[in-house]
């Protein structure tokens, strides 16, 4: 670590030096974030005592180029994390660093470094600040362009994992190929056609030590003879042909009994498939997916959100309605089939429906279901050191993890006046929070907002939301919502906006609001926020991976930055 | 040309991409070396002992007197102490001068670098976690010290009873442990091979015969250990269990003078719960 | 020591910041239909043009691109702009990008930066933020968030940058 700083001390040094005599020409950009919190107890909302007083978050990327060459470092720090993020963050450092340099067709970088193949299925390393979520690779990644419409990668390395020192700890080494070919640049004929196919694949694999795991059965114990070589492969493909397009990529995984799946020694495998059909004004999609004993870390004790090799987000609508957000769902990694339909379509200017401006209509559905499983023969499902279960690739299990539909409008009325409207209704299975076995939870959503611009650069926005349920059991279940709220911006740079969330109707009252006022400013680049108020005990997800935010009463400021 | 050289280069992963793969039935495995077989327990327990491990070599010249050390404190603790010697480190390492004789075994290699054991002669007395040092080496002067205070401090929480018979080319032992007091922990035991009588070479700082060339190895290590992990999975008073294993002979044992020793530790700590020791019938 | 080291590290950063303008980041992302394209390849017949990042999820990022759709095409009659959207959806969202931009009737030049290489080098926090670059590549301005009616102060800028 000390002396990777001191290569880049020195490099940038250099640089810096040669600059200024005017020899090597360096471009230097960067962009900043620190997030500061300060709670207190609030035991009407479950806010817990914050015994540090005040936490703060904190991101600083510098990145230099100078022509082919590249170098970067972030620096975090985290004194103490904010509430939701894991405890083992506290601290700060340099968690990301990297070297790169293109020659010819090659691209070689050395350090940390973010990557994906294809959809990544099998493989993705990539970071999700807001859920405290970083699985930065550290070794070395080469790109090659060979020939015009052929892309391939290498990488080799380990995974970050807070701030150990993951060359001293057991965790997997992850490595990896894959190949891109765009048949379309790569034969001259297809370019001009309206046909466009791409083709991809890639291996990867971890290797970790096997270690010992002793399971019980029959009240006897046994060790696990544990695979150390744990290999993952996908191919891929993208179709287009005028206004359809057709695309998918199916993986695979070998062996690989992990701390998620009970240490079962079924093969994995995933499968995604996407159809879609567009022109000028009208869009339908439609996709699949379907999951079968896929989790896939580089150590197999680990169960939470770190050390991921693969991602495989859920195909549900992501929402940024706060309360049509209250139940997202989230992949079901050991098993899941679902699918999930848009279609947009925007009613032309003129008519009657559309107005002036045009109105557009948004409809999506999704219905996620588990897989059909059935037990090994003498053996419960799931059983540790067995096959853990058997499915055929089209059965659909019985009980629904999520389902939803929903409609949403937007309206322009006149030059200065727009409104959206959104309707959702959702069926929701706690074993998304991993509350398995709980009843089901069936919610309308309605929101409707508008907007109305009083001057060039002065608007007001309005906004209200409510949501009903009948479940009204548990924190993750807790009844009817109402929230309104309104945003006035001004002068270009400046925000007010004022909000409350009203939890009525449970078991505990009508007393529970969630009051929150912020304001704000945005000069360039350059945010700063400031809000108070009550922030609900909830649940965060991005892509297909959730973190737990604990309720607050109290301060929170935001600054961004970029340069 | 230049460009298939790269893309050989790009595929080299895929030669570690051999996914290791299991049959059915290599799953799981049942706990190495257990048996159904089983000979009768003849050797009961009912006192709480300590394992004395001393660390030794044949080049180490002053490991001669911690042998005879040894042999006094047998004398005077009879049945409460267990002896074994473990030859690992450099001193061990053989060579022409000692007739190539190698009584290192990986278990022992494995517990002199685990244990940080750093000169011979070392003792390491029940495992015991050292509270001033990372190290759980003993220097000899305070062996008989820390026997005594071992033996009254340590709870005595189980007894080990032994059976040990040979059988075709395997020695069969059978263990019964018994529980006395709680120790809610996960308990496994350690089943060792330790040879008496063998004549070798040994280094000494006895200036007169710095060399002796027929000199008597006693207890000396000479298996990896056989460890089952899941003797009780958590130990409580009163448990009792019966379990029987196997060891392959070595064509090197002289087997008559063979003794099987066997120790609990606390999965825990790592430390000795209880140790006893039978010789072949 | 080590912090020492870092500290210098960001200085000497930090020292040439001002040093020279920084140039638009060279990054493959992917055309809606797949297609493998390269950053360092946009452009604009010699004369700047607009990046904005954006995603399908991000409300305000809609409202700035459908509040600059209605504008643009008399914008690029009047000033000859482009704008390249850069969409940030990962594989959850990013099969909804060309339903959506179809449907919405955009006219920009749509990308998608899957795994947010290209927004992690172009230092931006969270979308929506637009950049103007010059010709030759050079980050001539850039604006983070939006506000009802920045896309006014957009044009305004490009046609400020553009006159140079």
């Amino acid at each position: 670590m000390k002396k990777i700083i001191v290569l880049l001390a020195s490099v940038s040094f250099v640089f810096v030096h040669a600059n200024a005599q005017g020899i090597l020409g360096g471009k230097v950009t960067g962009n900043f974030q620190t997030d500061i919190q300060m709670s207190k107890e609030d035991k009407t909302i479950g806010a817990q005592k914050v015994d540090e007083k005040l936490l703060s978050n904190t991101f600083a990327n510098i990145l230099y180029t100078n022509g082919d060459f590249s170098a970067g470092v972030r620096f975090e720090s985290y004194l103490n994390p904010i509430l939701g993020f894991d405890k083992q963050y506290k601290g700060s450092g340099v968690p990301y660093r990297f070297v790169s340099y293109k020659k010819d067709f090659l691209e070689i970088t050395a350090g940390n470094y973010y990557e994906q193949f294809g959809n990544g299925l099998i493989f993705r390393s990539y970071e999700e600040r807001n859920l405290g979520l970083d699985n930065a690779m550290d070794g070395v990644r080469v790109v090659a362009r060979p020939y015009k419409g052929i892309i391939l990668k290498g990488i080799i390395g380990k995974q970050r994992y807070y701030w150990d020192d993951i060359w001293q700890n057991d965790n997997g080494l992850v490595r990896g190929i894959d190949g891109e070919f765009s048949l379309s640049e790569m034969i001259p004929s297809l370019a001009s056609s309206p046909v466009s196919l791409s083709l991809g694949g890639s291996f990867v694999s971890t290797y970790e030590k096997a270690g010992t795991k002793y399971i019980t059965r029959n009240n006897d114990n046994y060790k696990l003879n544990l695979p150390e070589n744990i290999g993952a492969g996908a191919v891929r493909f993208n179709f287009g042909y005028n206004a359809f397009a057709l695309s998918g990529e199916f993986a695979f995984k070998g062996q690989d009994p992990n701390a998620v799946n009970n240490y079962i020694y079924r093969k994995g495998n995933a499968q995604l498939l996407t159809a879609e059909y567009s022109i000028k004004g009208l869009g339908i999609r439609l996709e699949g997916k379907r999951i079968d004993n896929m989790s896939f870390k580089s150590k197999r004790t680990e169960t939470g959100n770190m050390l991921n090799v693969n991602y495989l987000p859920s195909i549900t609508r992501n929402h940024s309605y706060s309360l049509m957000s209250m139940y997202s769902y989230a992949t079901q990694i050991n098993g899941e089939i679902g699918f999930s339909a848009d279609i947009m379509y925007k009613i032309p200017k003129g008519t009657l429906l559309g107005g002036k401006y045009g109105t557009s209509i948004k409809l999506n559905y999704s219905n996620i279901h588990s897989l059909d499983m059935t037990p090994i023969d003498g053996y419960a499902l799931f059983e540790a050191g067995t096959n853990g279960y058997e499915t055929d690739l089209f059965s659909i299990g019985e009980e629904k993890y999520f389902s939803e539909i929903n409609l949403e409008i937007n309206k322009k009325i006149s030059s200065n006046f727009k409104m959206n409207f959104m309707y959702s209704y959702q069926e929701f299975n706690p074993i998304a929070y991993g509350h398995a076995g709980n009843p089901m939870i069936y919610a309308h959503i309605a929101v409707i907002d508008g907007t109305y611009k009083l001057a060039a650069h002065q608007s007001i926005k309005g906004e209200i939301q409510a949501l009903f349920t009948k479940q009204d059991y548990d924190e993750f279940a807790k009844g009817n919502w109402f929230q309104y709220g309104a945003e006035y911006n001004f002068a270009g740079h400046w925000f007010l906006a004022a909000s409350d969330q009203w939890n009525y109707g449970t078991e505990q009252g009508d007393k529970v609001h969630y009051y929150n006022v912020s304001a704000g400013c945005t000069f360039g680049t350059t945010r700063v926020s400031l809000s108070y108020g009550k922030q609900r005990q909830g649940i965060m997800c991005i892509g297909g991976v959730c973190r737990e935010v604990p309720a607050s009463n109290g301060m929170f400021m935001t600054i961004t930055s970029s340069f | 040309m230049k460009i298939l050289k790269y893309i050989t280069l790009a595929m080299l992963p895929l030669m570690f991409v051999a996914c290791d793969n299991f049959e059915e039935n290599e799953y799981v495995i049942y706990p190495e070396g257990e048996t159904s077989e089983q000979t009768p327990i003849t050797k009961k327990q009912n006192e709480q002992a300590i394992l004395l491990e001393d660390y030794t070599g044949w080049s180490c010249v002053n490991c001669p007197a911690a042998a005879e050390l040894v042999t006094d404190l047998q004398n005077e603790f009879g049945e409460k102490l267990v002896a074994m010697a473990v030859h690992a480190g450099a001193f061990a390492r053989p060579s022409s001068a000692n007739g190539n004789m190698d009584f290192r075994t990986e278990y022992g290699e494995k517990w002199y670098n685990d244990f940080g054991i750093t000169s011979n002669p070392i003792g390491v007395i029940n495992r015991k976690n050292n509270s001033t040092s990372s190290s759980k080496g003993v220097l000899k002067d305070d062996w008989r010290s820390t026997i005594v205070s071992l033996l009254s401090s340590t709870k005595h929480t189980m007894n080990i009873n032994l059976g040990a018979t040979k059988r075709d080319n395997k020695f069969l032992v059978s263990v019964n442990g018994e529980i006395l007091q709680d120790i809610n922990q996960p308990v496994l035991i350690t089943i060792l091979v330790l040879e008496d009588g063998i004549i070798g070479t040994q280094l000494t700082n006895d200036a007169n015969n710095p060399m002796v060339k027929d000199y008597v190895f006693n207890h000396v290590l000479r298996t990896n250990g056989l460890v089952d992990y899941s003797f009780f999975a958590s130990a409580s008073a009163n448990q009792n269990i019966n379990k029987n294993y196997e060891i392959n002979i070595n064509s090197s044992w002289n087997t008559a003078n063979c003794k099987i020793v066997v120790f609990a530790t606390n999965a825990d700590n790592g430390e000795v719960l209880q140790v006893n020791e039978i010789d072949i019938e | 020591m080590k912090k020492i080291f870092l500290l210098a590290t960001m200085v000497l950063f930090a020292l040439c910041i001002n040093a020279q303008d920084a140039k638009i980041a060279k990054i493959d992302v992917k055309d809606v239909n797949g297609k493998v394209v390269n950053t360092g390849s946009f452009s604009n017949d010699g004369k700047p043009y607009i990046v904005c990042f954006w995603a399908t999820w991000c409300h305000p990022c809609l409202d700035e691109l459908n509040a600059m759709a209605e504008l643009y095409s008399d914008w690029r009659e009047e000033t000859g702009v482009k704008v390249y959207a850069v969409s940030i959806d990962d594989t959850r969202t990013k099969g909804k990008v060309k339903t959506l931009v179809n449907s919405s009737e955009w006219e920009y030049e749509v990308v998608i930066d899957e795994n947010s290489d290209f927004k992690r080098a172009m230092g931006v926090n969270n979308p929506p933020h637009t950049f103007i670059v010059g010709a030759d590549g050079t980050i001539l301005w850039q604006h983070a968030g939006y506000a009802e009616g920045d896309e006014q102060n957009t044009i305004a800028k490009y046609k400020e940058l553009s006159n140079k």
